[in-house]
């Protein structure tokens, strides 16, 4: 289990003018600005249960999968993951987690995948028998069994996620935090790898924290969602409840000679907008529609609207 | 737990995962620098016109021009920036997750390249003795290659100490590679890794 209670995390950098007179000035005079990647959220997470963690760039959600794998201290607050403080990094506590971010390697470049997956095994202290079971499984899942004597930086962007996904996921890990797992991927590597942690899921039972820009991998893989703005929780629930809380909101989609124009509008000025748009433009074609779940979170991660 | 092993096994396997790239730094690289060693050497013996040059024979100083970069490739271990560079370019993070020491794990990576450098002036030293001083090498040659070894491995661990201490002020303080670089010039200089100094300073007092 997950508890996290007002957790805070503040980073520092240094700001410079832009010119070579900013470059010699920061010689000598460095102005430093802090900016609090997250304040002060709570979230529980209960054994079984993959939320879906969605924001915009910089809201604070890899800093807050970070925090939770032990790789950055936080400046405030609690959190304890399967009863560990995570930042503490003990090794029983690392033996039971993996975290898969889709932007770095973690298996080795140079080698094929294998090797990696048999140091990972003495690492991880696995069984003979659960690591044979485990390669076979993952292999298998993943439909990569022909790759893995095959060069990690000679792999197509696809399989290299999948190979991650096989070395992080060797040991049976109780939690997983996943960053971003389908960056960069084809439409079809991305289905792939959702499939995968689907049955996965289904299979093992872990916690699971998904972090992605991709609306499908939210949609296909998490019940539960919560949404980040500028370091601070603006939503969660489940992903079905989203809509109702723009229940009273009505998508007008405008196509025009030069033009789609995308309006939401309240139900009870539905009419009075129609009418305006008419009036206004040249109007080609009118749709109007509830709006889809990806609207309604891109509002939230734009407005920062809270539940009603 | 012997993950240790597997982990030198690793970095190995690494090292010998470019075949070209293999040949020539284990062989390619010094045959280089002694054919240069050797000719340099032995036109400033022939322009003296003597046999032994501050206490150097031409094989002498020929086989110490071999033996000090390799020396010096042991004492070094891995490359600059074997932590802050990992750190910077985030690759550090995998280590930070594994449920072992991040220092152990390096420290062994770092050995793992010192053993490789060490194997490579074995072959090496064997090689010029069957060229240039053919015979069986004697038990007391033994007895100082052994010497050598242990000097080595005392050298590396303490080179390792102040790089790590280097490469984590490094990447604190704001990215300073050059730290790095100025600790390998200093400890191969001092350490006669790029020229002899005593000798250059005996030598050039004789010319006076």
């Amino acid at each position: 289990m997950i508890k996290v209670t007002n957790l805070g995390k503040s980073f520092s950098s240094h700001v410079k003018e832009p010119g070579l007179k900013g470059s010699l000035v920061g010689l000598f005079n460095r102005k430093t600005i802090t900016k609090d990647a997250l304040k002060a959220i709570n979230l529980e997470v209960k054994q079984g249960e993959i939320i879906g963690l969605i924001g915009a760039n910089g809201a604070g959600k890899t800093t807050l999968v970070k925090i939770l794998a032990g790789i950055v201290h936080p400046t405030s607050g609690e959190a304890t993951v399967l009863g560990y403080k995570p930042w503490e990094r003990d090794n029983a506590y690392r033996k039971q987690m993996c975290l898969i971010m889709g932007q770095k390697n973690q298996v080795w470049w140079d080698l094929p995948a294998l090797d990696s997956f048999i140091l990972l095994k003495e690492i991880y202290q696995i069984d003979d028998v659960t690591y044979k079971r485990n390669i076979e499984f993952l292999a298998d899942t993943l439909m990569i069994k022909d790759q893995l004597k095959t060069q990690v930086r000679k792999l197509s962007l696809g399989e290299r996620m999948k190979v991650e996904l096989m070395a992080a996921l060797l040991h049976n890990p109780k939690i997983i935090f996943l960053d971003e797992p389908t960056i960069g991927l084809d439409l079809s590597a991305q289905k792939a790898v959702r499939e995968f942690m689907k049955n996965y899921q289904r299979e093992y039972k872990p916690i699971t924290i998904l972090t992605s820009h991709y609306m499908e991998d939210i949609k296909e893989l998490c019940p539960r969602i919560v949404i980040i703005k500028e370091g601070q929780f603006v939503y969660d629930g489940a992903l079905s409840s989203v809509q109702k809380m723009m229940g009273d909101e009505k998508v007008l989609s405008i196509t025009t000679k030069d033009e789609v124009i995308k309006i939401s509008t309240p139900r009870a000025e539905l009419a009075k907008k129609t009418a305006e748009i008419f009036e206004k433009h040249d109007v080609m074609d009118l749709n109007i529609q509830d709006p889809s779940v990806d609207d309604i979170i891109e509002s939230i991660m734009k407005n920062g609207m809270k539940p009603s | 737990m012997n993950w240790w092993r597997h982990v030198m096994a690793m970095e190995l396997r690494k090292l010998l995962a470019y075949r070209s790239d293999f040949w020539v730094t284990f062989l390619g690289q010094t045959f280089l620098q002694l054919v240069i060693a050797k000719a340099l050497w032995t036109s400033i013996f022939h322009a003296q016109n003597v046999e032994v040059l501050n206490g150097f024979t031409l094989e002498s100083i020929t086989l110490y021009s071999l033996i000090v970069p390799l020396g010096n490739k042991i004492l070094m271990g891995e490359n600059i920036g074997f932590l802050s560079r990992e750190i910077y370019d985030g690759t550090f993070t995998k280590y930070l997750l594994y449920p072992l020491s991040v220092f152990q794990f390096k420290t062994v990576t770092y050995f793992t390249y010192s053993f490789y450098y060490a194997f490579q002036l074995v072959i090496w030293y064997s090689l010029y003795r069957l060229c240039f001083t053919p015979g069986f090498m004697s038990w007391n040659d033994l007895g100082n290659l052994g010497l050598g070894m242990l000097l080595f491995v005392l050298g590396a661990s303490t080179y390792l100490m102040m790089a790590m201490m280097m490469e984590l002020l490094a990447l604190f303080a704001d990215n300073v590679w050059s730290l790095m670089v100025m600790l390998r010039f200093f400890t191969s200089f001092f350490g006669g890794g790029m020229v002899r100094s005593p000798f250059v300073t005996d030598y050039s007092s004789q010319q006076n």
